[in-house]
């Protein structure tokens, strides 16, 4: 049983895409034979009762957070930080106080993390509110806190199909790019957290229908890592960088 | 001719074989206008707003990729300066010596005037320009002389700017009469005029010999005789400085002339990868600076690999130099599918004239163009074309495999060829040499007992050299053989025509060979600078015997010998543009990285084959014995 309610808790969490849930969805979501075992009944129970009994069930992949509104969720074991790059992940160019509303923790917590991410350069600030709120935070590090690359791959791929994919890669162009027209292909892929060949469907079809223009470049100027994230078209031409159509 | 015959044809004259468009003054591939029409059209509109407004300040950049068509598009540039009497045209590839920028591009300017605007046609820019000042100048001849034979010539002037130099015309206006109207017309219109260049101007115009004038317009270190034939006085024996300083000046003046007869001149910057170092890029933003804001009707186009000018050139130029190129930026983006066919079908026309269609539906049928299907570089084009028609022609026999080496020796004579029958198009010039012989001494084949390692420039050796004698040493090396003692080689190239400047670089030799015995010199001379005979320079031929006494080496290079040079520093302009490429088993086309031409310098240049560099090679390793030593003659 104590697996039951374990991997019940992680199929609700990949299947909503999120690193952890009000305890009232995953109550919900568990069947009612698991509830009877761990003495819950829902509408009854306070938040912390439930809590303390689903605690033990927990395992060492999972745990409970709590936000300052003292609201109760269970999640995925993450850290401050972690959670913070994946939230930015999901929605680059978010400002730090829509950031903030979205954590289940406190504030001098989130504070610290965030901080310690801008100071470690693993997330970048790209714009200010003209109130001096940051926003447009964005991930720098693709493999930063990839520690759920199966569900960061269904992502990509859910994520592909939708337009805003593509204006993801616009806005990174944008940010790596510093505004001008030409834009290495390495440093795109290291900052958008997309498995490979995600990148490279995105890269090839926006070619075909000619947004953009990819360009040869200068391989002997890059290291063997990054000539690595270069792209390579079909017809075995290598490609360093991109340009955007005019 | 049946298709078979056609392919036969092809097989000899395959139009896709070269990508590389190299010297837009030379054959090109016809031009297939569509491609980069709106670039173009911008680019267009900017020569004629300088023609409007001559004084504006502004310049061009335009990026691409390798492949990208820019040299071509040069071209395209430089055919609208043909057609159009107003328009000239010149095509600078990178300055070399950050030193002497304005005396560099004063020669290549000046050569650049000074060739044929149509191979059919015997004149020259230059003398289209003469032309059009002369009618001018005529025009301003008001008066009561009208006659009608004045009228005459005046409207033939007008219609045919080269009727200035045909004899009847010559003999209606005397040197003298045009010099001083012309002197006081143009003075009168910018006193910032250089009398000296006026002087030679006319010079040039009325002299049958038109080649020393020239020679002093490229900013020639001519000797006195030469200076006083040219009615030049007091500027002989001058400082490295005061002739960078004398070609700025003449290129303001040539700027101002331009103004003057509403003429605009398109400067076209290409190969600008090659400029590597701090100081040769500072150079560069220099020029650009000189030609936006001193000198008028000019009109400088930059040409950058678009990756090279992001990520090296753009943060190593100051502010003022981007901005002014970066307002106006042109980017070639490769063509479209039908642009891509239409470049395969129009090579195609070139060697069938209207019979191509059989070949193309066979190239199209082969499944070519559906690789067509996005924006594609036209050299990408030629080369998958290329693929595609060797499949077709020798789809049975299998692809003979050259190595990288052999690729680049094919490469590299072809190159010879070609500099040799356009030998005209580069002036003697000491910094493309000092470039092959830097590449050539680089590295010897594992065979090969020597081994050379460069000094330092400062380097002490017993004969003292100071400051001064900077400027006249090319190369200090210590060289090592296997069984002799180490000794150093120095290398000297001039192209100097005054025989002071000849006289001190052969006083610093012999002193070099005097106080470092088994050393070794070489004063290396491209032939076409004239060294004169010993009835006109006695006392240069005396201390040349000297130089060869003591065990200098004069090397004199023909026209063979320095094509071949050139085109060593002319391939290696093209690796640092991308442009040397080859096919292997994994890649269809891939460039050639700059180990693999070291490579083919150092394992093949260093054989008899190419006399002109194993020559250095065989005098190196002579006896030491066979040298006459100090004190021993």
């Amino acid at each position: 049983m104590k697996l039951n309610i374990q991997e019940t808790i992680t199929h609700l969490l990949a299947a909503a895409d999120r690193d952890f849930l009000e305890i009232h969805r995953i109550i919900r979501g568990l069947p009612a034979e698991a509830l009877q075992h761990v003495q819950i009944r829902p509408g009854k129970s306070s938040q912390k009762a439930m809590i303390q009994k689903l605690q033990p069930f927990l395992g060492d992949a999972l745990r409970s957070y709590q936000d300052p509104k003292q609201r109760q969720f269970i999640g995925f074991a993450l850290s401050d930080e972690e959670l913070i790059l994946n939230q930015v992940r999901r929605k680059p160019q978010i400002s730090s106080k829509k950031l903030r509303n979205l954590l289940p923790m406190t504030n001098a917590r989130y504070f610290a993390a965030l901080n310690a991410l801008l100071e470690s350069g693993r997330l970048l600030c790209t714009a200010l509110y003209e109130s001096h709120i940051v926003a447009g935070l964005v991930c720098r590090d693709r493999d930063a806190g990839g520690f759920r690359s199966e569900s960061a791959d269904r992502g990509g791929k859910q994520a592909f199909d939708k337009p805003e994919k593509r204006e993801l890669f616009r806005n990174a162009y944008q940010v790596v790019g510093r505004n001008r027209n030409y834009v290495l292909i390495h440093q795109l892929r290291r900052y958008l957290p997309w498995p490979r060949e995600v990148f490279d469907r995105l890269l090839t079809e926006l070619s075909q229908q000619e947004e953009i223009i990819l360009q040869g470049g200068d391989p002997s100027e890059l290291t063997p890592g990054e000539l690595e994230d270069t792209f390579t078209d079909e017809f075995g031409y290598l490609r360093i960088a991109v340009s955007w159509r005019k | 001719m049946t298709l078979r015959q056609k392919l036969d044809h092809l097989r000899k004259h395959n139009p896709f074989i070269s990508s590389s468009v190299g010297d837009p003054w030379h054959h090109r591939f016809p031009d297939v206008s569509d491609i980069y029409r709106p670039e173009f059209l911008t680019i267009r509109d900017l020569i004629d707003h300088k023609r409007a407004y001559p004084a504006e300040n502004f310049a061009a950049i335009v990026t691409g990729e390798a492949g990208a068509g820019k040299t071509h598009f040069i071209g395209r540039i430089l055919d609208t300066c043909r057609q159009d009497p107003n328009l000239s045209f010149a095509y600078i590839q990178p300055i070399e010596n950050p030193q002497q920028p304005y005396r560099y591009l004063l020669r290549e300017i000046v050569t650049n005037l000074s060739r044929k605007i149509h191979d059919e046609n015997r004149f020259s820019q230059l003398d289209r320009l003469l032309g059009i000042l002369l009618g001018k100048l005529m025009g301003l001849k008001t008066s009561t002389k009208n006659s009608p034979l004045r009228l005459e010539t005046l409207a033939r002037l007008e219609a045919d700017p080269f009727y200035a130099f045909d004899p009847k015309f010559l003999r209606q206006l005397n040197r003298q009469a045009a010099e001083k109207l012309g002197t006081k017309a143009l003075m009168a219109f910018d006193s910032h005029f250089n009398v000296h260049f006026l002087q030679t101007l006319f010079s040039y115009q009325f002299s049958r010999d038109k080649e020393l004038p020239l020679k002093w317009l490229k900013g020639f270190d001519l000797d006195m005789t030469s200076l006083q034939f040219l009615n030049i006085n007091g500027a002989d024996n001058r400082s490295h400085e005061a002739l960078e300083q004398e070609a700025r000046d003449i290129l303001r003046s040539l700027g101002l002339l331009f103004s003057y007869t509403d003429h605009t001149m398109v400067l076209c910057f290409d190969r600008l990868e090659n400029l590597v170092s701090a100081e040769q890029l500072k150079a560069f933003g220099a020029v650009i600076e000189f030609f936006v804001d001193v000198v008028p009707s000019i009109f400088p186009v930059a040409f950058f690999r678009i990756s090279q000018w992001e990520q090296k050139v753009r943060n190593n130029l100051n502010q003022q130099v981007i901005s002014r190129l970066e307002t106006n930026m042109v980017d070639l983006q490769g063509c479209s599918a039908r642009q891509s066919i239409e470049i395969v079908r129009s090579r195609l026309q070139t060697v069938f004239r209207g019979e191509e269609g059989e070949v193309f539906r066979l190239i199209e049928k082969n499944g070519l163009f559906e690789k067509f299907s996005r924006r594609r570089f036209p050299r990408e084009v030629i080369i998958e074309t290329n693929r595609a028609l060797q499949a077709i022609l020798y789809g049975d026999i299998p692809e003979k495999q050259v190595s990288v080496n052999d690729a680049l020796v094919q490469q590299y004579n072809r190159l010879i060829q070609k500099t040799g029958r356009e030998l005209s198009s580069y002036a003697p010039d000491r910094d493309r040499l000092r470039r092959a012989l830097n590449l050539y001494l680089h590295a010897f084949p594992s065979d090969s007992p020597l081994r050379v390692t460069p000094l330092a420039a400062g380097t002490k050796t017993a004969a003292c050299f100071d400051k001064a004698d900077a400027t006249y040493l090319d190369l200090l090396v210590e060289v090592t053989t296997q069984d002799k003692k180490p000794f150093k080689a120095l290398f000297m190239i001039d192209q100097s025509e005054n025989y002071q400047t000849v006289a001190a670089f052969l006083k610093r030799g012999t002193r070099f060979l005097v106080n470092e015995p088994g050393g070794r010199v070489f004063y290396i001379r491209d032939r076409r600078s004239e060294f004169k005979g010993r009835e006109q320079w006695r006392s240069t031929h005396v201390l040349l015997d000297l130089f060869k006494k003591k065990g200098g080496r004069f090397l004199e290079l023909n026209k063979r010998e320095v094509a071949g040079w050139y085109a060593l520093t002319i391939m290696d302009y093209q690796l640092g543009d991308h442009d040397i490429t080859v096919t292997d088993a994994e890649q269809p086309f891939r460039e050639v990285t700059p180990p693999e031409f070291m490579t083919f310098v150092r394992d093949r240049l260093h054989r008899e084959t190419f006399p002109w560099f194993f020559k250095l090679d065989k005098y190196l390793q002579l006896s030491h014995t066979r040298v006459v030593r100090p004190g021993k003659q």
